[in-house]
Parts: C-alpha cells; sequence; structure tokens
C-alpha cells in the first residue's frame, strides 16, 4: 500500500484546475493546494482530506484566477500572427500583378455571383409574400380530345370555382380572376378624360381576403359599384386629389356602369404573378343574368382555390372527375373529349408554368437553374485561379518557409500562415465585392434590365454563404502546406518549377478552367444563336413595319358621335399609308377557339377543335400574309358574314387533300353556324414559336374592332406616327394615344429568354476575363522564374518565335486538353436548353470550332504579352547578376 | 490617499507579506492569516487578493524553490513594492488620526 504522503489529490479535480484556471497562475496554485492537501493527510482522513482539496478547487473558480477568453495564445502567439499579416502584406505589394489577378478576380467572382444569387433569390420569391400561400392552388385544365392532349391552359371554367366550392368539401374559399383592357372615363376638375387601363382585374370578393395585396377586407368588393385602385392608377386618374368616393365610368364588354372608389391598395409587387391596376368586383360585369358568369362552357377566367389546411390537393383533385362529368358530362361523351383539371400551387407558377392563358410572361425554372451552374463555375474559375497562383509563389516562398522551419516553426504554424495569408486576399475581395454590389445594384438592374432581390444583405443565409466563401477559399490554398512541407523536407532549394511535386495542381486547375470556360461560351453562343433564330424566324408575317394602335372603348353617347371606322378612314387618307386592317387579336398574344368544327359532310364525331381570331377587311395584307387558294376578304363584296379563312394545318385538320378543296366548302360547328371558306391562308405564327402552328380560322367582321393594324410604308417613322397621334387627337380628343410595334409584342412572349440571354452573356464574358486573367498571373510567374534561362537560350543562339513557343507551348497544351473535355459536356448542356423550344437551331460545328479557336485565340494573345516581352529582352540585362 | 482601494482583507494579506518577508508564499500567508484570525480561508480568497494587489502593484512576486511536499511545483513568492509599504503606512496615518479624534472608544 501507498504511504498517506505520496498520494495525490483526486484526479477529477486537477484535471478542472488545469483547464480553468489561467496557466500563468497554475503552478503556482497547484503547488500551494498540494501542499495544503499534504498536510490535510497528516492530520484527517483521506476521504476529508480529498474532499477539502475538492471545496478549495470549487472556490478556487474566481474570474480573476480563470483562463481568459482569448486564452494563452493571446500572450504567446500574438506577435507571430502580426508578423503573419505583415509578411502577408509585404507579399501582396511585392506582387503586385499577381495580387491585383488574385483579389480583383475574387472581387468579381464574387459580385457576379451574389447579382446571380440576388436574381435568383427575386425569381425563387414570386408570391411568397401571400400569408397563405401555402393553401393557395390555381385550376388548371388540360382538354383532352381522342385520348391526345389538346390544349394545357391556365384559365378555367366559370362556374368551375362555385360548383367545386358547393360539391366537394375542403374549399375554404374560390376567386376568379379575369383580366382584360378596359376603358375608364374619369371626371377631373369637371373635366372627362378616358383612360385606356390595360389590366383591371374582375376579381371575386374573396381575392382580397386569400392573397395579400394590402387589404385583406373582402367585403370592399361586394357592392357591385366598388372599385380599388392601385396607388399609381389613383395618381394617373386624381392627380393629387382625394380619391376615395370619386366615381369612375367604368366601360367593359357591352357594359358601362359608375364605379366608387371604395380603396387604395399599394401598387402590387413586381414579385407577383398576378398584375394589376384595379380591382373591380366580378359579379359586377360579369352578373347572374349573364350566361358567361357561370358557365361550364366559357372558360375565360383563371380560378383559385384556398384549400383547408388539412387538405391535400392529390386528395381533391381525385375529386374533380366526378365533378366534371355531373356538369360536363353529355357534352364531353358527345364530342369525345375529356378534361382533366389539376391544382398547381401558386407559388410554383412563376418559374414552373407555361400554359396557355397565363395572366403573365413566367420565369423559366430552367433558366434559373443554369444561372445558378454559371454563378458557380465562375467562382470555380477565381477559386483555381487563386489556388494557382498562390501555389506558384509559395514555391518562390521555399527559403522563406525553410527559414520558419529551421527556427522552430510547426506544420501547423505554416498552415496558419498560409491561411491567414488567403483570407486576407479573401476579406479584401469581400469588401470589394460588397461594395460593388451596393452602390451598383440598381445600375446592374437598369443595364441588363432584370428585377433582383436587393434584400438579400439582410439575410442571414446570406452572410453564412459570403463567411463559407471567405472560409473554403481560404482553406482551399492554405492546403498547398504539405507540397511545401515536404518539398522543404527534400532539402532542393533550387529545382525547376515544372518538376516541383505540386505543379500537377496548378496543371490540372488551367485545364479545368478552360474546360468550364469552353462549356460557357459555346453556351452564349448556342444562346444567342437560338433567340435571335427565334426572334428573326421567317414568321409568315411582316411585323417590322406594323404598328399597333388599339382604340379606346367608348361611352355608349360618344359611340354616337364617332363611329368606328372614322379614325381607320382617317389614316386610309394618308398617303404613306400601305394597308389598314382590324382585329380582336394580336399575333403573339393568346387565342380564342371554338370547337366541334367540321365539313357539312361530315358527321359530328369528326369535329375539330380550331382558333379563331375576328378581323376585318384587308388583314393579310397588313400582315403581309400569303395566300395559298381562293381568295382574300376585301375581294369579295358580300353582306354575308359567315366568310373565313384558314389556314393550311386546318385544311389538313378538317381533311382536306389539298388547300385548294377547301376553298368554297362549308364548314358547319357544333353550334350549328353554318361558314363558308373563301381562302387558304400559309401558315404563320400567330402564337409563339416555343409551340407549333396550330389550326387558325380567320372570321371576317366588316366593321371596325379593337385593335388597329398600320402597315407603314416607305418614309420617315418619326413623322409617320405623327401624323397618326394627329388624326387620333382629332377623332378621339379624350383619350391618350398609344400605340406599338408588332415585332416588340412578338418578342415580348420570349422575355424571359431574353433576360436569360443578357445574363449568360454577361457572366460568360466574365468568366473568360477572369480565366485570362488567370493565365495571365500564372504565365508572368513562370517567365520571371525563367528569366535566367531565357538569357541563357538566347545567349546560344535561340530565336524569339522559339522562346515564346517554349514559354507558351505548356499552357497551350492543358487549354487544349481542357478544351477537348469541354466539347461533349457542353453539348449536352445545349441539347436541353433547345428543348424548350418547338423550333430550334441545327447545332452547328462552327460554335464547337469557332469557340475552340476563339479560346485559343485569347490566351495566345494574352500569353504573347508575357512572353514576347521576356524573350525579345536584352540576355544581359538578366545575366548581369549573380 | 485617493487611489488607494484596498480591501480589508488585502490589507491584512498585504500586512502579512511585510512581516513575513521573505517566506511569504500563498501556503504561509494563509496559515499565519487563519492563526491570527482565529477563522479558515480559502487558498481562493487569498489568492485573489494576491492577484489583484499585484496588479495593483503592490507587491511582486517570484517563483521560489520547489519542495517535495509541493509535489514538485515551485512556490511563489511574494513581497511587498514600495507603493505597497507607502498605501500601508498611508492607512495606518488615516486610522491613527481617525483614532485620534474619537475621545474614547469604550
Amino acid at each position: 500500500m501507498k504511504s498517506k504522503q505520496q498520494q495525490s489529490p483526486p484526479n477529477w479535480t486537477l484535471h478542472i484546475l488545469k483547464s480553468f484556471i489561467n496557466p500563468y497562475y497554475l503552478e503556482e496554485i497547484e503547488g500551494d493546494l498540494e501542499e495544503l492537501h499534504q498536510s490535510n493527510l497528516e492530520k484527517y482522513s483521506t476521504f476529508k482530506s480529498n474532499w477539502l482539496y475538492t471545496l478549495e478547487v470549487i472556490k478556487l473558480l474566481r474570474p480573476l484566477l480563470l483562463k481568459s477568453a482569448e486564452g494563452v495564445y493571446k500572450m504567446n502567439n500574438y506577435g507571430i500572427v502580426k508578423n503573419y499579416i505583415k509578411v502577408a502584406l509585404r507579399s501582396l505589394w511585392a506582387n503586385k500583378l499577381q495580387s491585383v489577378i488574385k483579389i480583383a478576380g475574387i472581387t468579381i467572382a464574387l459580385s457576379s455571383s451574389i447579382t446571380i444569387y440576388q436574381y435568383i433569390s427575386f425569381e425563387r420569391s414570386f408570391d411568397a409574400f401571400h400569408t397563405n400561400i401555402n393553401q393557395l392552388y390555381r385550376v388548371d385544365v388540360d382538354r383532352i380530345h381522342r385520348g391526345a392532349v389538346q390544349s394545357r391552359k391556365a384559365s378555367s371554367y366559370s362556374a368551375f370555382g362555385p360548383d367545386a366550392q358547393q360539391d366537394i368539401s375542403g374549399i375554404e374559399s374560390f376567386a376568379r380572376v379575369r383580366i382584360r383592357t378596359s376603358s375608364v372615363v374619369v371626371a377631373k376638375d369637371s373635366i372627362l378624360t378616358t383612360h385606356s387601363i390595360q389590366k383591371p382585374a374582375f376579381v371575386d370578393p374573396s381575392f382580397l381576403s386569400m392573397f395579400d395585396f394590402g387589404l385583406k377586407d373582402p367585403t370592399v368588393l361586394v357592392e357591385p359599384n366598388s372599385i380599388i385602385l392601385t396607388r399609381s392608377t389613383s395618381a394617373k386618374y386624381f392627380g393629387d386629389l382625394n380619391p376615395l368616393g370619386q366615381v369612375i365610368t367604368f366601360i367593359h364588354g357591352r357594359y358601362e356602369l359608375p364605379l366608387e372608389v371604395k380603396a387604395v391598395i399599394p401598387d402590387v409587387r413586381t414579385n407577383s404573378h398576378i398584375q394589376f391596376e384595379a380591382l373591380v368586383p366580378y359579379h359586377a360585369f360579369y352578373p347572374k343574368s349573364d350566361w358567361i358568369s357561370h358557365s361550364w362552357d366559357w372558360s375565360g377566367v383563371t380560378t383559385y382555390l384556398k384549400l383547408r389546411p388539412d387538405i391535400s390537393p392529390e386528395h381533391l383533385e381525385s375529386a374533380f372527375p366526378a365533378l366534371v362529368r355531373k356538369y360536363k358530362g353529355k357534352k364531353m361523351e358527345e364530342r369525345d373529349m375529356d378534361y382533366k383539371f389539376s391544382l398547381r400551387p401558386v407559388k410554383q407558377i412563376h418559374l414552373n408554368s407555361h400554359l396557355d392563358g397565363e395572366l403573365e410572361a413566367n420565369g423559366n425554372g430552367q433558366s434559373i437553374y443554369f444561372l445558378g451552374i454559371a454563378a458557380i463555375l465562375i467562382l470555380a474559375i477565381s477559386w483555381l485561379n487563386n489556388v494557382n497562383l498562390t501555389n506558384a509563389h509559395n514555391s518562390t516562398r521555399v527559403k522563406e518557409m525553410s527559414v520558419r522551419r529551421v527556427l522552430g516553426a510547426h506544420k501547423t504554424q505554416i498552415f496558419t500562415q498560409l491561411f491567414i495569408d488567403s483570407l486576407l486576399t479573401h476579406s479584401l475581395a469581400v469588401c470589394f465585392a460588397l461594395s460593388v454590389i451596393l452602390t451598383s445594384a440598381d445600375l446592374i438592374e437598369g443595364w441588363l434590365d432584370i428585377s433582383l432581390d436587393l434584400g438579400l444583405l439582410m439575410h442571414w443565409h446570406f452572410w453564412l454563404l459570403t463567411l463559407l466563401f471567405v472560409l473554403f477559399g481560404s482553406l482551399l490554398v492554405s492546403f498547398d502546406y504539405k507540397l511545401i512541407f515536404n518539398f522543404i523536407g527534400q532539402n532542393k532549394r533550387t529545382q525547376a518549377i515544372e518538376q516541383q511535386p505540386n505543379s500537377w495542381l496548378r496543371k490540372t486547375g488551367v485545364t479545368f478552367q478552360f474546360g468550364i470556360l469552353l462549356v460557357m461560351i459555346i453556351t452564349t453562343w448556342a444562346v444567342k444563336d437560338q433567340l435571335s433564330y427565334i426572334q428573326n424566324y421567317n414568321l409568315g408575317i411582316d411585323k417590322e413595319k406594323v404598328i399597333i394602335i388599339e382604340k379606346p372603348r367608348l361611352s355608349r353617347a360618344e359611340r354616337k358621335r364617332t363611329p368606328a371606322s372614322t379614325f381607320q378612314d382617317k389614316l386610309e387618307n394618308l398617303s404613306w399609308v400601305k394597308s389598314i386592317s382590324t382585329s380582336f387579336h394580336v399575333p403573339g398574344s393568346e387565342l380564342g377557339w371554338t370547337g366541334g368544327i367540321r365539313q357539312t359532310t361530315q358527321t359530328k364525331e369528326l369535329g375539330q377543335d380550331l382558333y379563331v381570331s375576328a378581323v376585318s377587311d384587308h388583314y393579310l395584307k397588313t400582315l403581309g400574309l400569303k395566300l395559298v387558294a381562293g381568295s382574300r376578304f376585301e375581294d369579295i363584296s358580300s353582306e354575308a358574314n359567315n366568310h373565313v379563312i384558314l389556314n393550311e394545318t386546318a385544311t389538313q385538320l378538317l381533311g382536306f387533300d389539298k388547300p385548294e378543296d377547301a376553298v368554297l366548302s362549308e364548314l358547319i360547328s357544333s353550334t350549328d353556324r353554318k361558314q363558308k371558306v373563301i381562302g387558304v391562308v400559309k401558315d404563320f405564327h400567330f402564337s409563339s414559336l416555343r409551340d407549333h402552328i396550330e389550326p387558325l380560322m380567320l372570321a371576317h367582321l366588316p366593321r371596325s374592332l379593337d385593335y388597329v393594324f398600320v402597315n407603314l410604308g416607305k418614309g420617315d417613322l418619326y413623322n409617320q406616327i405623327n401624323q397618326v397621334e394627329t388624326a387620333w387627337k382629332e377623332v378621339y380628343p379624350n383619350a391618350p394615344f398609344g400605340f406599338f410595334f408588332l415585332d416588340d409584342h412578338i418578342n415580348q412572349q420570349y422575355s424571359s429568354d431574353i433576360e436569360f440571354k443578357k445574363l449568360f452573356t454577361a457572366f460568360s464574358a466574365i468568366a473568360t476575363m477572369l480565366a485570362l486573367m488567370g493565365i495571365l498571373g500564372l504565365s508572368s510567374f513562370y517567365t520571371t522564374q525563367r528569366i535566367k534561362e531565357i538569357g541563357i537560350r538566347k545567349v546560344l543562339g535561340a530565336s524569339l518565335s522559339s522562346m515564346v513557343w517554349l514559354l507558351s507551348s505548356r499552357f497551350l497544351l492543358l487549354i487544349v486538353i481542357g478544351s477537348t473535355l469541354a466539347l461533349p459536356i457542353s453539348y449536352y448542356f445545349i441539347s436541353i436548353w433547345l428543348q424548350n423550344f418547338a423550333y430550334q437551331i441545327a447545332i452547328p460545328w462552327i460554335w464547337f470550332l469557332g469557340s475552340f479557336m476563339l479560346v485559343i485565340f485569347l490566351s495566345l494573345l494574352i500569353l504573347s504579352l508575357q512572353t514576347v516581352k521576356a524573350a525579345s529582352a536584352n540576355p544581359v540585362e538578366c545575366l548581369k547578376y549573380e | 490617499m485617493k487611489k488607494t482601494k484596498l480591501g480589508e482583507l488585502e490589507e491584512l494579506v498585504l500586512l502579512t507579506v511585510v512581516f513575513l518577508n521573505e517566506s511569504a508564499y500563498g501556503v504561509q500567508i494563509k496559515l499565519e492569516l487563519e492563526n491570527r484570525l482565529k477563522q479558515t480561508l480559502s487558498v481562493g480568497s487569498i489568492q485573489t487578493s494576491l492577484k489583484r494587489m499585484e496588479e495593483k502593484g503592490y507587491l511582486t512576486s517570484e517563483f521560489g524553490q520547489a519542495t517535495k511536499k509541493r509535489g514538485g511545483k515551485r512556490k511563489r513568492i511574494y513581497s511587498a513594492t514600495t507603493l505597497g509599504q507607502k498605501v500601508l503606512q498611508e492607512m495606518k496615518e488615516v486610522r491613527s488620526k481617525l483614532y485620534d479624534v474619537i475621545p474614547s472608544i469604550a
């Protein structure tokens, strides 16, 4: 047994002591305690001594005696960390080119990625501001004819909402939304002004409580004579006047109603998929007495449902087929139709829904995904740059490291030094990038014409990502320490750079960078070509010189005074006008359709659905459409109002072998309305190029319709528009003049693609710049390293070109390897993206070869900046020392 | 005496350090004070006042001998600085002046 004196105090108390007491005091205090313990052991039992000892230890836990939060390191390592920072700053200063490339590279990459992040975050934020968002669904309808999906619409039948709520449990409320251009007559200071209102929303009162547009009280819209204006609409109509209680005459369809302004709400947020200027009660303009207000045939409204929280959308969807059969069953059987109703979460509409009849042109989820990849690739390029340059630079710091090693630096200390080095670079870059973002976000928004989520900088996840970026970027570089350390161990002070153990890292880096770069360039090229292909695609329409003017919807009294054709007649008198026509529909917009059309000789089962547009005389001529067979409307002067022109697709669908066969044939619709085909027009794209050409029927309405199409002949555009405006002012003195170009209107439907193109092009350019900056830095480094070798070679008679080749060939090889690897990857990306379009450009080899050559050319250019300078220097300059 | 903040225990410890002269270290000071005050003191309280006074500049210290009884740990020997002694003197004077003006304490 041990003697009492040798018994030490309990281990765990010693542990506490060591981990909590300031190490500076530890020895003394431990000694004191031990001494007391020993004397206690002489007096008391072991147990009591231990207990007393423990008590003393616990009493020692006083703030003054504890370890400080920074720990002991503050005392020991403060100096060395200070030294690291000093050395890091000096080396930044000493290698200005490399430092600028490093910091500028990370700054640029980081600000681009943040911008992309902001863009993505904005696109993903659509409709997220509604508090009930998880309960809100939109009803989508697929029309299925003989087993094949004929159309997929975002709008549904006006009776669906009310009938579904009545028959199916689980629906808390429904709201129908219809947005159609209308007119308003506003009295301000006793002057009446007619405004055209582009986006009034006809909604059920429950719309207010389902969505969060700044007013949750549904009773405001219960009165049929009420209207809610947004702030900017109110400012447009009433200026500074108090709008509440003012009466507006609202003209829509065949109704002309005085509405009282009941409330003014904030402007609709840009990240809402429903955009409107005013809210009008649905039942005011679609009253019960009107058959379309509650119909299973007219699908002109978008229907939103708010589900009970405990009901799953799938559960509800399963009840829809029975509902449709109950109300529509007979008609469906007659015509062999089927309708599939489905629910789409409102929060998914903006990025994932591309159906007919969307309220707004939606974003593209795939573009978001591609841009996200681009952001990561840009960051990857900048990191590779940083790793390459630092790594190359470190190999010249072997001497410094060796000295540190000899003086006793541990592995972890060399690691710390490298880490602090790149932490400094990264922190500087983050500061720069944030100031770039903060100062120029508005500029970027304006320049690229996109919306960014500027509130992103307030979110914790943004800062977390930034922090991760800094730490990861710094760590990536610091892992070089192992290689350096081994290198020091080998004790070879002079060794050719390319034989250094870590040069494979640089080689892989350059290879990857240029691979990424080539993927981005090829993709940009493809996106650009495809978009200009569809924008310049021969639509079969002469769209450049056509302007479209929307006539105001006049009040009854005004209509009596001004016949509908007055404006048109005035324009016809202008000498330069080539042709004028009117229509209900503008190509590029959604069209209505009519069902069950067949030849009179055919049975009902063969009925087809055609898109229908109503047009007046000269329509074909104004839009430059080609007549394939038969005659134009204006060629046949007849009072009959049942003349139609079909497109080629429609004639095929209706069972005519040749377009000529269709001419003068009689068609009959499901409502037994007879129509006479007088001509066949060559297929043209009346909707988006994402879709194929659909069957179309142009119905003749000899009166003047809503949209006036003017094909401006030759002449000065400015002058022409001015004259049109003068004519307008004479006819409609109270209505503001407005017009748009047909090609602009058609291009609108590609807005999300155009946005994508702009962003992707900008970021590819940035990626290119970064990669080239990287290779510039690296080549400058190599050249400086080999300056003596170059001198000696020159003295021995090497030519300039052989020197340039010597210095550039290594890079070129890596670039070629990287680019070759990139070719199949880019092919894959492009083919995915092109699947978005019905009319795709064939993938030409020139994209690949051209981009490849471009990359090689640019890299050669950058490389030659350094190599030619080095190779043409006087050898004496570099050899005279040492 | 404006800046000299000396607690009761601190004053006693300081006095003890002066009294013990060369042999003033933790345990010794504790034992001495316990003897005189007839009460037990914790190592923590003694150490805290020692460190605090060292911070204030009334004490200096250096490592002394290690003994077997201390488990091979060295002692830290404390000694009063001139400032420390001056402060004690001041305290004493203030007190004695106060006692002088009080006629009789009993």
